[in-house]
């Protein structure tokens, strides 16, 4: 089915914080993170369950930016390859920007239905499913379960608390 | 001081078991959660957060543990830098202060007295950790990390030296988390 019009963006900014867990056949990543996003530009903060971030990522259309432990900033055009390379953390982020919020990524065609918990979306490869709504004003109706499944990666995000202004 | 405090509780505590609060603050909201902690030196620990979700952290002396139930996920890493995964490694530790980190007393605060504790490796995740005793006894962790992150802990309801079950050190996963070396 066609993709539903995004709804309008206010200029407010959305803050999540969460866990979220990558599973590969070989590898195995957990981490708690902050994620905060103004329409603008995006943030994402990987962090230990101690609370010392391990990367700090940003990115907007253009360009993205990595700040790994040591305090190596590292620049790229994209902000997936650019946390792989950097941190071994294989995550979607350009996709997650969208799907954390229960929507398509405008960048590229998506199919998109509601489901019962929640919304179902296939895109670039993926299928995400998000489920435990949280109801955020404009933001509409945000998830609090992000799972996305693609060949043998899944990525599952739990997000503890939402806020936005 | 502080330092004569670390080597005193270190010597004279072979196990520990206490609640602890967490906050982390830093980068906007700060960000509270809390739990229990069990402690068997050296190098044992069972790193529980209860609220606001759960997460366990089990170092069995060889290896950590760290488990989140809602994600169904577990990864397994080397006991060597189980500092990243929980506090609990630290006083857990063994007589490896001096090899891993250089001490420094500071001055006495909330009527704690202050020791400052820097690591020597340079990769390490923290800038600096900090630990406070209140009457030879550990009372509060603060851990800075280099993004400018600060992670307090406070303990309380302490028990010196309690007769703590083998199993707290144990962790088998259950049947339905995907488990990964890594």
């Amino acid at each position: 089915c066609a993709t539903p019009p995004a709804p309008p963006r206010s200029a407010g900014e959305l803050v999540a914080t969460g866990r979220v867990a990558v599973k590969l056949p070989s590898e195995n990543n957990l981490a708690n993170f902050t994620w905060r996003d103004d329409g603008k530009q995006a943030q994402l903060d990987l962090s230990s369950p101690l609370g010392n971030t391990v990367a700090e990522l940003t990115f907007d259309g253009r360009e993205a930016h990595l700040r790994d432990q040591a305090g190596k900033e590292t620049v790229a055009a994209t902000p997936d390859d650019l946390l792989k390379d950097r941190t071994g953390w294989e995550l979607p982020v350009g996709g997650l920007r969208y799907w954390i919020q229960g929507k398509p990524d405008p960048a590229s065609p998506a199919a998109v239905r509601d489901t019962e918990q929640g919304r179902h979306i296939e895109q670039a490869g993926w299928e995400i499913d998000t489920s435990g709504h949280v109801d955020a004003g404009a933001f509409g109706k945000l998830p609090k379960r992000i799972e996305a499944t693609r060949a043998t990666v899944t990525v599952t995000i739990v997000v503890t608390d939402w806020q936005w202004q | 001081d502080a330092t004569a405090d670390l080597k005193q509780f270190l010597s004279s505590t072979h196990s520990l078991q206490a609640q602890f609060n967490q906050t982390v603050t830093g980068k906007g909201k700060a960000q509270n959660s809390s739990g229990t902690v069990a402690i068997a030196i050296p190098g044992k620990f069972h790193w529980e957060y209860q609220k606001p979700y759960q997460q366990l952290i089990v170092g069995d002396g060889q290896q950590v543990w760290l488990y989140d139930p809602d994600l169904k996920q577990a990864t397994v890493k080397d006991m060597g830098n189980a500092l990243e995964s929980s506090p609990a490694a630290i006083l857990a530790g063994d007589s490896g202060w001096e090899r891993n980190y250089t001490l420094r007393t500071l001055a006495d605060k909330d009527n704690m007295t202050w020791l400052e504790a820097t690591p020597k490796r340079a990769d390490s995740s923290f800038e600096v950790v900090r630990l406070g005793f209140a009457n030879g006894q550990i009372a509060q962790m603060d851990l800075l990390d280099k993004f400018g992150q600060t992670t307090q802990i406070r303990f309380s309801q302490i028990t010196r030296n309690p007769k703590l079950d083998a199993s707290l050190f144990h962790f088998t996963p259950p049947k339905d988390a995907d488990v990964v070396h890594q």
